[in-house]
This record gives C-alpha cells, structure tokens and sequence, in this order.
C-alpha cells in the first residue's frame, strides 16, 4: 500500500507528514530551503521516494498568502507528475482538528488575514457554523450572540479572549496548524468531509467560496 | 516518439502561464501559453496577486497539453528549465514550485533559468538567424536594454533603462488615453492613423546607449492637460515616433561602438510595426542583417525558456531553482 503525504506551508512552521509521522521546519531555520526540499530529506529518512506515494494532502489556507501557494503548487506539481490525486482541506478545519480534534465544544480559529481583518470560522463536531473575514471586534460579536463557551485556535487569541465577554474561553495554546492535522483528515476523513481526491486543487482566500458565499 | 534530449520550459515571471518543450537545437516539439490579458485588462495592469492565482489555476493543465501535443514520456527530460527571475515573486514562485513537484515525480533535474536570457536565445528557436556578433534590443512591458552576444552563453549588457520601460510607457499613454491594456498594439494603430506633430521630447536620445521613458511618458501628460481639442492619432503618433526616434538612435550608436553582424530585437514591442519598419531601414544603412524572430517567440513563452536551459547545461551552470525579483541579464 503507498504512502500519503501531508504538506503544511500556510505558516513559518512548514510541515511535512510522511505515513503518520511529522517533520516540522521553521521557514527562516538556515536549513530550509523549498517545501520541496523539506519533502525529499523527509522521504530520505524514511527510506522512501517520490515513488512510494500514492496520495498527497495539502493545507488550502487561509494563511500565508504567499507560503501557501508554494505549498500548493508543489502539491499539484507532485500529483501530477507521479499520476496520483491531491487533497486540498480547508486551512481553518486543519486548525480546528490541530487544536481540538474530537471536540465537544465549538472551537473557534482564527488566522490573520492582514488590513485588520481575520479569516474566522467556528468549528462544531467538524462542521462550520461561521465563516467570515471580517474584524475581530465583528467576529467576537457573533461568535458573543451565538455562543456560551468556546475553545480559541489560531492568531489572536488573547485580543479574542478579551473581547469574548460573558463567553467561557478555553485557550487552545495552539497558534498554527499542522501538517499531521491534514494527514489525518486526509487518511480517516469525517463522514461529512467536504474534501476529496481531485487532480489540482486551489488556494482559498477572502476571494473564494468558503468566504464569499453561505454556509453550506 | 522518445524524449531523449528534450528540455521542458516552465515560464511564469508575469501574466502568461507558459510551457515548451524544445530540443538541443531549438526545435520546438509542443509549446502553449495561458494568457491573463482578459483578466488582467479589468485592472489596467498586471496585478501581481491575481496574477500568482492564474498561474496556479491555469500551469498544471498548460503543461499537461504541452505532453499530450507531444506524446512525451517526460521521465526522459534532459531536465526541466524555469524561469527564477527576473519577476513578480508570487509569479515566480508559482513556476518554481510547481516545477520542483514536477521535477520530483519525474525524478529529472531542474534548472533555474534568466528570464532575459530567455529572450535572448527567442531568436533562435525553429531555426538559427542570428549572427555573432550580435547585438539584441530587448524590448517588452518589463525590459528594455541593449546587449551584445559574443556567442549563446557570452553576454554583455551595455544599455538599459534608467526609469520604466517602453512598453511600461506605451501602456500608460494608453490609459491616459483611454485606450485600455495592454498599450502596445492599439497605441500603434491609432498612430498609424494620426500626423506626429506634438514635439514630445527624446530623453537621453544624444549621448549613450542607456534609454529613458519615464520623462515622456510625463510630457504627455501635461500636454494632455494643457492643450484643448487634441487628437488622439495625434498624440499617438507624436509619442510613437519619440520612442522609434530614441529605440533606432540607441541601436545605431550600439552598432557603431560594436560592429556586429546581426541587430535581434525581442520581446513584446517588437510587435510594432513602426519599430519593424525603422529597423529595416537602419540595418539596410549599416549592412547589418536583421533578425526579428516571429511574434509567439517574442512575447514570453516556455520555448525560450527551455531553449536557454540548454546553454545552463552545456556551462555546466547549475542555478538553484529560487526566485529572484531582479536579476541582471548577465547572471546566469
Ligand atoms: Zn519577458
């Protein structure tokens, strides 16, 4: 059976997931130099290739606007040339399994989105009953209406935990998501998971579905 | 068919998304382009982030028809040419990465690859017409310089622009024209059309082989906003003929400082027929022969890109597949 790989470019920790385990690598360690580079030293101690790999997943972002792309293009570059199929998750679902996999409560994550503006959405047993970028301030406030405890991933969380008046804040202490978050969403996906195999998959940012149009 | 000494080019320095696939002696076996001209007109411009997010929709199945046009087994490759810069970084990065997947599930080399030697080597795809010495105009959106070519590999840069190109300048004279982006072909029409008798200035048109437009380009301007009941052929033709007059000023004062046996001139605004048309008559005065490589080869594509892999591998020049926003036309 071949491998799935996981690749993680949406923040400085670049990560790489190789058959259930993470490599993580700053993007300013002087050891960085590609994604590319990062997943071949992570299949060489493996003792693998390119060859062994029979499914690549990726983090779509939001995120690092730039990084993520890097990620994705390499992703499909990879895909492509090996004739295998690449998964893209939502980069907000990565945080949410990252920080709270298995959740009971609402897990609200956050990731800045630059201008003031943060790309939000509120998790609920895996399904998202918020998306927005928007303001913090506007996002505390629905998350205030709607909500009476929460867990906070991502940028911001103490900005968020002060705004969160009246709502029972649980800080998640996890600022980024993980490449091993993707695998597993990947490998064991929800019955409800809204990803799956496709040749070439694409970024998403404030210009794409999840934030322009309505929860599904 | 076999792949055996075949290069793929990847090119994504600005607003097309392109692939070629080329041998060692500049045949082209499958080539394609992407355009964002469409998309791009709604802004005026190029906008680098809505560029980098074509490049990733639109490369994958660019190359993807480039092999299918071919037959290719592309684990054949001699290796895989793109272009590292000059460019936008969200552009450059694009190719580079997707060129480095690629690359990896290939298991070829990849060769990062000069833009502007790109252009230079342009000329000689499908068939050798340049002559060496050779001395090459650059001219496109994002370049305009002379360079002198001893031979493929061996090249000296002895004119550039101090300010924007002239394709950057025919651009904005388009907008401030209301004639839309990209400038070049419809500024030439129109000035096909109109009498050039507004006395624009020639900057730097009576010393060196160094051009700038910027000057121009604001001449323009205030003539725009001063004068009443202009015309637009008008203004189109005073302005092309102030670029002719310095591009051909520059190329004759080239040729005399390097007597050279081909003028080649590339890149976009080679496009224009005014430019085409005093080339001719320069190079019929000076004995020169002109090369004017066609027009799919003079915009960016992916064939001059692998075309120029070629002369990395035979220096043995392994450059690291790492974008650089700027690079000169003498690195490799
Ligand atoms: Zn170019």
């Amino acid at each position: 059976m071949g491998l799935t790989l996981a690749i993680e470019s949406s923040s400085i920790n670049y990560g790489v997931t190789l058959d259930g385990a993470e490599t993580v690598l700053r993007r300013d360690d002087p050891s960085f130099t590609s994604i590319g580079g990062l997943v071949q030293t992570t299949l060489a101690a493996a003792g693998h290739t390119t060859a062994d790999i029979a499914l690549i997943a990726v983090n779509l972002g939001p995120g690092n606007l730039s990084s993520v792309r890097a990620g994705v293009a390499y992703a499909n570059g990879l895909a492509f040339s090996l004739g295998r199929q690449v998964v893209g998750v939502h980069g907000l679902r990565v945080l949410a399994e990252t920080a709270a996999p298995g959740a009971d409560l609402p897990v609200l994550c956050l990731r800045n989105a630059g201008a003031g503006n943060v790309y939000a959405a509120v998790y609920e047993h895996g399904r998202p009953t918020l998306m927005r970028h928007d303001k913090l301030s506007e996002i505390a406030t629905a998350v205030r209406a709607a909500h009476t405890s929460v867990i906070v991933a991502g940028s911001f969380r103490d900005q968020a935990i002060a705004l969160l008046d009246g709502v029972d804040v649980t800080d998640s202490g996890v600022e980024v998501p993980s490449s091993l978050a993707t695998y597993r969403l990947t490998v064991t996906p929800p019955a409800d998971a809204d990803w799956a195999p496709a040749d070439v998959v694409s970024p998403i940012n404030e210009q794409t579905a999840p934030f322009t149009g309505e929860i599904p | 068919m076999t792949s055996n000494g075949l290069i793929l080019g990847i090119e994504t320095s600005c607003d097309d998304t392109a692939v070629g696939l080329v041998d060692e002696r500049g045949q082209v076996v499958a080539s394609a382009v992407a355009s964002q001209v469409l998309i791009h007109n709604r802004y005026g411009g190029v906008y680098p982030e809505v560029a980098s997010r074509a490049h990733i929709d639109k490369i994958i199945p660019t190359v993807r028809m480039v092999l299918e046009d071919s037959g290719i087994n592309p684990r054949e490759l001699e290796a895989i040419g793109v272009t590292r810069g000059p460019g936008l970084i969200g552009s450059l990065m694009v190719g580079l990465d997707t060129a480095s997947g690629l690359a990896a599930g290939w298991g070829v080399p990849i060769v990062g690859v000069n833009h502007l030697r790109g252009h230079l080597r342009s000329a000689d795809l499908e068939e050798q017409r340049v002559e060496f010495p050779a001395m090459i105009l650059l001219v496109s959106g994002g370049h305009t310089l002379l360079a002198r070519m001893n031979g493929p590999s061996d090249i000296k840069l002895i004119g550039n622009t101090l300010d924007d190109s002239v394709g950057e300048a025919y651009d904005k004279v388009s907008r401030m024209l209301g004639l839309g982006y990209p400038g070049g072909p419809v500024v030439d029409r129109m000035a096909g059309a109109g009498i050039p008798h507004i006395p624009f200035p020639r900057p730097v048109i009576n010393h060196g082989l160094d051009f700038s437009f910027s000057g121009l380009k604001s001449a323009v301007m205030r003539y725009l906003e001063a004068e009443k009941g202009w015309k637009v052929e008008d203004v189109a033709a005073s302005f092309v003929a102030a670029c002719m007059d310095v591009l051909v000023a520059k190329c004759r004062r080239a040729l005399a400082a390097y007597p050279s046996s081909s003028l080649v001139i590339v890149g976009g605004v080679a496009a224009s027929p005014p430019l085409r048309a005093a080339a001719a008559q320069l190079c019929d005065e000076a004995g020169v022969r002109l090369c004017l490589p066609p027009l799919k080869w003079s915009t960016d594509n992916g064939a001059m890109i692998a075309m120029a892999a070629w002369d990395y591998l035979a220096t043995d020049n392994h450059t690291p597949a790492a974008p650089q926003t700027s690079l000169t036309i003498e690195s490799f």
